[in-house]
């Protein structure tokens, strides 16, 4: 190895350091002690035996109003991505493909709403959805609920700020895909007699699984970790493991168990993204034949 | 051969249309809640509902509120110093990745690493920090609320600065360094005014994350120490409302002020990544 070479690597060495050493510092060593906490005994610092350990895993998976929650913080996140996808994957499309010239100034729009505070986003839907809000309010007029019939505390009301919050991040992950797609191969498609099912599902739904699966990754596991949005848009009728984690940090105190539900719910959240992940490259290679 | 292509234009026409409507819906659909705050903030009914009596006593209580300006301060300080030292070790770290000379997966994992604190729930990664900083006998402070917050915005910075080291062409650096140049005045002549534009952006997108992280401020925020997000969860949870409808029509504006700055520096497209049009 030169000299020269081996100079730039250390010069790389001091400027990466600092960088990753924080993220190793406080995001990896952590992430890798959440194990060694969950093993911990209840209320006592210093490493407890396997058997606790499991007990309490044991514990958590046996008792039934904890895999409801489990259950719910996995499916409210999974129908929002859904729906993100849904919404977000034909805007995507209208931004790149349509309006490329009003392209940049649309997506500005997009990001607004993305920099407001997501606990106003809240509030605001609160403010919407309570009895006599406007949006309870019209839908009374419209004969879907009562007229004192709230649509605050439902999954429902929880969905919708997921899908308000998370919506920009599916546009612009699918954005940039779309936009890689040349128009020289639509306009062959078109002009070879293509309609646009075919379009969609020979060409730009294959060339859009990438930013899909992106989109779902920055969609699907930080919504697993909601606990404002359950917590007031869902009241006391349903619950997410976000609110159970800041229960045990903020009143029980019980570290440890906090820590096993914070390691449940992320190996839970990676696992449920993967089969999500590998059911859209299934889709993409299916295409693709 | 003219009336197929005409029916064709027709057809175009149609379909812009009916894209224009759908991007039309969603978009007006999405500001719903935005513009019902920066409404109910001018309206005299304290819960939130209509019919529409314009005032504006709710900003002057807001202006009143004892502490609030204090704490807004606070935030904006925490995030201003969060967003520099971001933006320094960001692009350090994307230049090291870039021009290192590092080997291939030691790169890509470097890179993968910055996707975690991204990806992570904000809320596994709080308390995740907490229990870390707790177990190594810290906990909550005020400068690990600074280094929480950092941590999480960090990758932004590193991920912005990289994409335009990827998307720009950079020979003046070698005609600069075979003139003789030292690798730092190459640097600072040629590689870094490139750059700014990107780092400018990182900084702003730290900034406001890391402005509205409330998850990673609730819990390594120090007892008796509140940020402009904490202080909204509490008026949320106390049903207090109408200051905040006053509070939030501000850093609507405010936010919205930002984004157009990010745009004007980079272009939002750029900004996450996606070429530029040369």
């Amino acid at each position: 190895m030169s000299r020269g070479h081996r100079a730039r690597r250390r010069a790389a060495a001091v400027l990466l350091a600092p960088a990753y050493g924080l993220i190793l510092a406080l995001v990896l060593v952590p992430l890798a002690s959440l194990l060694a906490y969950s093993l911990t005994p209840a209320r006592v610092h210093g490493i407890g035996s396997l058997a606790l350990a499991f007990d309490r895993y044991l514990r958590f998976f046996r008792d039934a109003p904890s895999r409801i929650v489990l259950v719910d913080s996995l499916t409210i996140p999974a129908v929002a991505t859904l729906l993100c996808l849904a919404i977000g994957w034909p805007l995507a499309y209208a931004l790149a493909k349509v309006h490329r010239r009003r392209g940049n100034a649309l997506l500005v729009i997009l990001m607004t709403p993305f920099f407001v505070s997501y606990l106003l986003i809240i509030y605001a839907l609160m403010g919407l959805l309570q009895v006599g809000g406007p949006l309870q309010a019209a839908a009374a007029t419209l004969g879907l609920v009562g007229g004192t019939q709230s649509l605050l505390y439902s999954r429902g009301a929880v969905t919708l700020a997921l899908v308000y919050e998370y919506l920009p991040f599916m546009v612009l992950s699918i954005y940039g895909s779309l936009e890689r797609v040349e128009d020289s191969v639509l306009e062959a498609g078109r002009g070879l007699g293509a309609g646009a099912g075919r379009l969609f599902g020979e060409i730009l739904w294959p060339r859009s699984v990438p930013g899909v699966i992106a989109g779902c990754a920055l969609v699907f596991i930080p919504a697993t970790g909601s606990f404002v949005e359950p917590q007031i848009l869902g009241g006391t009728r349903l619950s997410m493991l976000g609110e159970v984690i800041n229960a045990q940090i903020n009143q029980t105190f019980d570290l440890p168990r906090a820590a096993t539900v914070s390691l449940v719910l992320t190996v839970c959240a990676v696992l449920g993204f993967a089969l999500l992940a590998l059911a859209l490259d299934l889709s993409r290679r299916l295409a693709r034949r | 051969m003219s009336a197929p292509r005409r029916r064709g234009a027709r057809a175009g026409v149609l379909r812009r249309r009916l894209w224009g409507a759908y991007t039309t819906v969603v978009f007006v659909a999405m500001f719903v809640p935005v513009a019902y705050l920066v409404l109910m903030s001018f309206n005299t009914s304290p819960y939130g509902t209509l019919p529409f009596h314009p005032t504006t006593a709710w900003y002057a209580r807001l202006f009143h509120e004892p502490g609030l300006a204090a704490i807004t301060l606070h935030t904006l300080a925490m995030s201003g110093v969060v967003a520099l030292a971001c933006a320094a070790l960001g692009s350090m770290a994307a230049m090291g990745l870039a021009r290192g000379g590092l080997p291939r997966p030691l790169v890509a994992l470097l890179r993968g690493v910055d996707l975690v604190p991204v990806t992570v729930p904000w809320l596994v990664l709080g308390v995740t920090m907490l229990l870390f900083l707790l177990l190594i006998g810290s906990g909550r402070s005020v400068l690990n609320l600074y280094l929480g917050n950092m941590v999480v915005v960090l990758p932004y910075v590193t991920i912005l600065v990289s994409a335009r080291l990827r998307n720009e062409r950079f020979e003046q650096e070698e005609a600069g360094a075979q003139l003789g140049g030292t690798p730092l005045r190459v640097f600072l002549a040629i590689t870094l005014p490139k750059l700014t534009p990107s780092i400018l952006a990182g900084a702003i997108m730290a900034f406001m994350v890391s402005f509205n992280n409330f998850l990673i401020q609730y819990y390594l925020a120090p007892f008796g120490t509140a940020t402009l997000p904490m202080e909204i969860y509490g008026l949320v949870r106390a049903g207090v409302r109408p200051d905040i409808n006053a509070l939030s029509t501000f850093l609507v504006v405010a936010s919205i002020l930002l984004v157009l700055a990010l745009d004007r520096l980079v272009g939002i497209g750029a900004s996450l990544g996606a070429p530029r049009e040369r």
